[in-house]
């Protein structure tokens, strides 16, 4: 009896007893005795209450056994790739305040560090952090060996593949002032030149496959595409800040270091030339730095994928005062159909010059000529007495191009960019922009539609004598950081003059011919270049000049009401001066017209835990120029600008020392003053009052949850509609608008030794590019996948890829169909000097 | 039943030490709680600056440079003590008014200054004179050690240790009745709420039981500390002190260095930990006295008083503490059980929760007391 009731509790006292003294005879073992001994009694005590409270019991302890040890102390060396010392490199234990710096043998000595496995992480200014793991034990010195990947003698972009991260924190160029993602009230997703690379990517349209929410509406004929960005079409217009259209050419990705997608109306900073309300796009591109490296690259693919790379960086004298790079790519691709072709050579050369320590100019070029079909475009008959709803209820062979290739369009691009960076004061700064952009493009292109009942195809083809447009844009930014009142407060002041003209010399679209979509038979190869050349060489071609200049003025303040909470106020005045359209045929001008529009911007963000997890709120506008026009009686009716309106929300995440960042936000944008047509009353006048909605939620997350696993997400949702619109689209959702829900996913892994897999894809719900009260045609939904698979060399890169692996047959369009290229293979071998 | 009134007698004492000194020991316990990780939330209420980095076994600066800085900065301020870290590389030197200011828990007039103990250069200030404020963990300890009531409210505290120590023993003597037909930890969850809490009771009480008893004993103890000393001073060390009884403290004092290298070279396997300067209370007002420590474990935790002559700067004496001092001097961290790193903490932690478990549940038994507990002395009888 005794025995029952006191055993269990005197072995218990024992333990306990044990425990207590166990921790005061030593550390080390003795600890974990002890440890052991003080939990075993409650072990048994949680088991007896609830069966599995013991885990609890035993969890709680175990987490602070894991933290837990003496001290010890890591000592080694960083050497570069050619086993030469590397000096003054920070060296550094993550998760700790210990930094020290390397001695000129490389070598470095960290002591009093807790027992446990650490990052030890080194950093050379230029080059991306190297990383390696110690355990520390205690009273123990644990030895580290770090290898940075480059040679002192290499570029800045080339390898370093440990500690790489996807996600980028800052910008300088989303609020024309440097501000960091958490500080910044608006949206915007960085796509870097690093997830390029691991994508294989050749194209531009591809680049921005990785931007939640983005859908392309038209591949080529214009800056890369034409995309879709919260409910409205986008195109990218931007370069480093400035504008940077290339006409009717492409983008070519070489020389990009990552893409910005500033989401919502941003009218108060960019004006209306540039932006849609949805947004836009700004490429970042590669900048001259002090080392030399060279890097060439070759890409050989299915559809006559040929390309080759070259990026070459060398400082031109020997202080490093003028550094020079240069990236050029020779791209030469046909089609999966039976036409359709790009081939160019691109160069985009860069000099940057300080002549002190205060001042950076920087010169840049992009030279490129084209020659390409890489048009196509179909428009079917969506209206409801067809009875096709889709592209899968037509009847017409998806690989025929239904044009030669010797219908192409020549374009040559020849942009300068000029930049002065200079530090006036330690609190102002100046930066002077000058670009001139200059395009021609000269050939043919056009598009199919279908007659009414999908039966009968028309070919419409639009010869250019020329089609030229030059772009000169100026623009002076200064910009103050200092403190008022003890705060911190940014401003910005900029002017800005921005001047397009265009030339172009056309017999205007003409009808080639009519043909059977299903089995159009020999007449299919009627449409060639001397049958085209024919058809228009009596037609008279329209010769025009027009011209349009902008006058700006803009101010951006943003203030540190408190250490944590920043308030961003912008506003923009905006003078628009069209010139008009002069007819060198008729000597006529016509379309002249001027108007100021006035754009606004407020924005708080409050970081709730200071440089992870920032709330935010914005008020953006957007407008778009309205030129005036002649109404039926004869009178000349003016209007203002349309204006779009966003208030958006959300919250913006950077956590675990960058290695999670995301952010998800809603927005309603509501656009007013739209013009259209009277009706039912007065049908062919114009009344400005219409207006749209669109309102979403983007979410996106970019993630290095261990080394070398990086995981890239976005999710976007739209919801839009035209209202006060004709009867026949009032209430439905704008065919510009593109699918309702749209993800993008990428994960990828880097083992150890230099091999790399990576997968994801994209997702697009249907998207109705047809749809009235009379017509009803969508794209269906489709999801796209992609692998590639690389090794990173000491000296090379070679990878290879699978876009679409599926076969997926999809389209995409804004009214229009345009077949999306199936499986294809890539490899890629890039050698680093 | 002889073996029944025994029960009934230990029950008696079982029950009023324990509701006379419940409501104290809840606060205790609660405040208690916070204090094993007291160092913790100082550091996260107020970090301190790291250190810079340096290779190990970096030589001390000299003392003499610190205490020089510590007079220049704080003209009309005497120092009372120099504390030297062995854990980590820290010196902080104690500054007051006069002694007894320095004397005073949580005096506004006095100062301290923190030094990087291998460069000598200035860690940290305490703030002027009457701005320093008491930090959570200091309000905290105070509530646990004296309730702000001085002397008096460690003594007091102290006797309800001794109670909580008598209702801890009176617990064990009735726990063997109580289980005589149960197994251990039968918990009676179906039958009331009261059996469920009578029997969480015993298993926790007789789980935790040790571990409170030893808590509740070293409490007592360190609550004792003052009058322990105290006796120690008007016996031993005021016999030692009589010849310099009176003497003014020296004008000029010797190095602080000197007087700690001479302690360090007579003592090797010890090494000091602190510095009090001439003319403290029941000190010697010729002499520096020098707390050192053995450097193992269980060493670390008994100090010896070293008395260096402050003109000569030679060891005059190493005082031998009394028993009582020396189970003082061990009972501490059995009470505060910082000397096992995190994972004791934690238990710690989780042990003083349970504690409250027990405090709260003995509540609830005795406002529920009534029929039950007299119809089990029924039964028993029967």
């Amino acid at each position: 009896m005794f025995r029952k009731v006191w055993l269990i509790p005197t072995v218990l006292a024992l333990c306990t007893l044990f425990g207590l003294f166990a921790a005061l005879l030593g550390t080390g073992v003795w600890h974990w005795l002890s440890w052991i001994a003080l939990a075993a009694p409650l072990v048994a005590m949680a088991r007896k209450i609830k069966q599995q409270l013991w885990l609890i019991v035993v969890m709680v302890p175990a987490m602070a056994f894991a933290g837990e040890g003496g001290k010890g102390s890591v000592k080694g060396q960083v050497l570069t790739s050619d086993n030469n010392p590397a000096a003054d490199v920070t060296v550094h234990i993550k998760g700790t305040k210990k930094t020290v710096t390397t001695d000129e043998e490389g070598r470095f000595e960290i002591s009093g560090v807790a027992e446990g496995s650490y990052e030890i992480e080194a950093t050379l200014v230029g080059y991306a952090p190297v990383t390696t793991g110690v355990t520390v034990k205690a009273g123990q010195t644990a030895t580290a060996a770090l290898q940075l990947t480059v040679t002192t003698g290499q570029l800045n972009e080339v390898v370093v593949t440990a500690g790489k991260r996807l996600a980028r924190t800052q910008s300088q160029y989303v609020a024309k002032m440097p501000l960091k993602d958490l500080e910044n009230p608006q949206v915007y997703q960085s796509v870097p030149a690093e997830l390029l690379k691991e994508q294989v990517v050749s194209t531009y349209a591809d680049a921005l496959k990785n931007v939640p929410g983005v859908v392309m509406q038209l591949e080529n004929n214009s800056a890369g595409g034409t995309v879709t960005s919260r409910g409205f079409s986008t195109q990218s217009w931007l370069r480093n800040g400035v504008p940077g259209l290339v006409g009717g050419g492409t983008i070519d990705p070489v020389n990009i270091e990552r893409i910005e997608a500033i989401k919502g109306p941003s009218g108060a900073l960019y004006g209306s030339s540039l932006i849609s309300f949805g947004g836009l796009f700004n490429r970042v591109t590669k900048r001259p730095t002090e080392n030399f490296g060279a890097e060439m690259g070759y890409t050989a693919g299915g559809f006559g994928l040929s390309r080759w790379t070259v990026d070459l960086n060398t400082p031109l004298t020997k202080d490093k005062t003028v550094l020079f790079r240069l990236n050029a790519a020779r791209h030469v691709e046909t089609s999966f159909q039976d036409a359709g072709f790009k081939n160019y050579i691109f160069a985009a050369p860069s000099i940057a010059f300080r002549p002190d320590s205060k001042t950076t100019i920087t010169i840049e070029a992009e030279l490129q000529r084209e020659k390409a079909n890489s048009f196509y475009r179909l428009f079917a008959d969506g209206s409801n007495a067809t009875g096709v709803r889709s592209p899968k209820d037509l009847k017409i062979d998806w690989n025929k191009h239904w044009t030669a290739d010797d219908i192409s369009i020549t374009t040559g691009i020849a942009n300068i960019y000029l930049r002065a960076d200079r530090e006036i004061s330690s609190h102002w700064h100046s930066q002077t922009n000058y670009t001139y952009l200059s395009n021609n493009a000269s050939g043919a292109n056009g598009y199919n539609s279908m007659k009414a009942g999908n039966d009968s195809l028309v070919r419409y083809m639009t010869w250019y004598e020329y089609n030229n447009n030059t772009v000169t844009d100026i623009q002076q930014n200064f910009v103050n950081d200092d403190r008022i009142f003890g705060h911190r407060n940014r401003l910005l002041v900029g002017v800005e003059f921005y001047s397009i003209s265009t030339k172009v010399s056309s017999p205007g679209t003409v009808a080639f011919d009519q043909l059977s979509a299903s089995k159009p038979g020999i007449a299919y190869g009627n449409l060639n270049k001397a049958a085209l050349l024919d058809r228009v060489k009596a037609a008279t071609f329209t010769k025009q000049r027009a011209l349009s200049n902008t006058y700006s003025a803009y101010v951006q303040d943003v203030f540190n009401i408190m250490d944590n909470l920043l308030a961003m106020a912008s506003v923009r005045v905006d003078r628009f001066d069209n010139r008009g359209i002069y007819n060198l045929n008729r000597d006529t001008i016509t379309g002249k017209y001027a108007q100021t529009a006035v754009s606004p911007k407020f924005g708080l963000i409050w970081q709730v835990v200071p440089e992870r997890v920032s709330l935010f709120g914005n008020y953006m506008n957007g407008f778009s120029n309205i030129a005036p026009l002649t109404q039926p009686d004869g009178q000349v009716s003016s209007f203002k600008p349309s204006q779009a309106n966003q208030w958006e929300g959300g919250v913006k995440i950077s956590l675990a020392q960058e290695r999670l960042v995301g952010s998800v936000s809603y927005y309603d944008i509501k656009v007013k003053d739209i013009t259209r047509a009277d009706a039912p009353d007065r049908p062919t006048y114009t009344v400005q009052n219409g207006t749209q909605f669109s309102r979403g939620i983007e979410a996106s997350v970019v993630s290095t949850p261990v080394q070398g696993f990086h995981i890239v997400l976005g999710y976007a949702y739209n919801n839009s509609k035209i209202e006060k619109a004709n009867a026949s689209v009032d209430g439905l959702r704008p065919i510009s608008a593109g699918p309702e829900h749209t993800g993008n996913w990428w994960l990828s892994y880097e083992f150890l030794h230099g091999f790399g897999v990576g997968f994801g894809g994209n997702y697009a719900s249907e998207n109705k590019v047809i749809l009235s009260t009379t017509s009803k045609y969508s794209l269906p939904a489709y999801t796209v996948l992609g692998a590639a698979l690389s090794y990173e060399g000491k000296n090379y890169r070679l990878s290879a890829k699978l876009d679409n692996l599926t076969n997926e047959k999809y389209w995409v369009g804004w009214s229009t169909t345009i077949p999306q290229m199936p499986a294809r293979f890539s490899a890629n071998l890039t050698i680093k000097i | 039943m002889g073996n029944s009134i025994n029960i009934k007698r230990w029950f008696w004492w079982h029950r009023w030490t324990s509701l006379i000194c419940t409501l104290f020991l809840l606060l205790l316990c609660l405040t208690g709680l916070p204090l094993i990780f007291g160092e913790e939330i100082d550091d996260w209420l107020e970090p301190s600056p790291p250190y810079a980095v340096m290779p190990e076994n970096s030589p001390r600066a000299s003392l003499d440079t610190m205490v020089n800085y510590s007079l220049q900065k704080n003209p009309g301020l005497m120092i009372s003590s120099i504390f030297v870290d062995d854990d980590e590389p820290q010196v902080i030197v104690n500054l007051a008014t006069s002694w007894k200011q320095a004397m005073t828990p949580h005096s506004d007039s006095t100062r301290w200054v923190k030094f990087d103990a291998r460069t000598a250069k200035v860690i940290q200030e305490s703030k002027a004179l009457g701005e320093e404020k008491m930090g959570f963990t200091d309000i905290m300890l105070e509530l646990h050690r004296r309730m702000f009531m001085g002397l008096g409210g460690e003594l007091f505290l102290g006797l309800m240790g001794m109670l909580f120590v008598v209702a801890i023993i009176s617990g064990f003597v009735l726990y063997g009745p109580f289980m005589k037909k149960l197994d251990f930890g039968t918990i009676r969850a179906r039958r009331s709420s009261r059996l469920k809490w009578l029997d969480l009771h015993n298993l926790l009480g007789i789980v935790t039981g040790l571990w409170l008893f030893v808590v509740g004993l070293t409490g007592v103890i360190n609550e004792f500390s003052v009058p322990l000393f105290g006796i120690w001073q008007l016996t031993d060390v005021n016999k030692m002190l009589t010849p310099y009884k009176g003497k003014p403290v020296p004008q000029q004092l010797s190095s602080v260095e000197a007087a700690y290298d001479s302690v360090a070279a007579a003592l090797p396997d010890m090494s000091v930990t602190s510095v009090v300067f001439p003319g403290a209370p029941y000190s010697s007002s010729q002499h520096y006295l020098l707390w050192a420590k053995g450097n193992t474990p269980l060493k670390s935790r008994l100090f010896s008083p070293c008395l260096v002559d402050a003109k000569t700067g030679r060891l005059s004496v190493v005082l031998q503490m009394p028993w009582y001092l020396r189970g003082l001097e061990v009972s501490r961290p059995l009470h505060f059980g910082d000397y096992g790193g995190m994972p004791l903490k934690v238990i710690w932690a989780i042990l003083d929760v349970l504690a409250i478990v027990v405090l709260w549940s003995g509540i609830y038994l005795w406002f529920k007391r009534k029929r039950t507990h007299e119809d089990y002395f029924l039964k028993q009888q029967n």
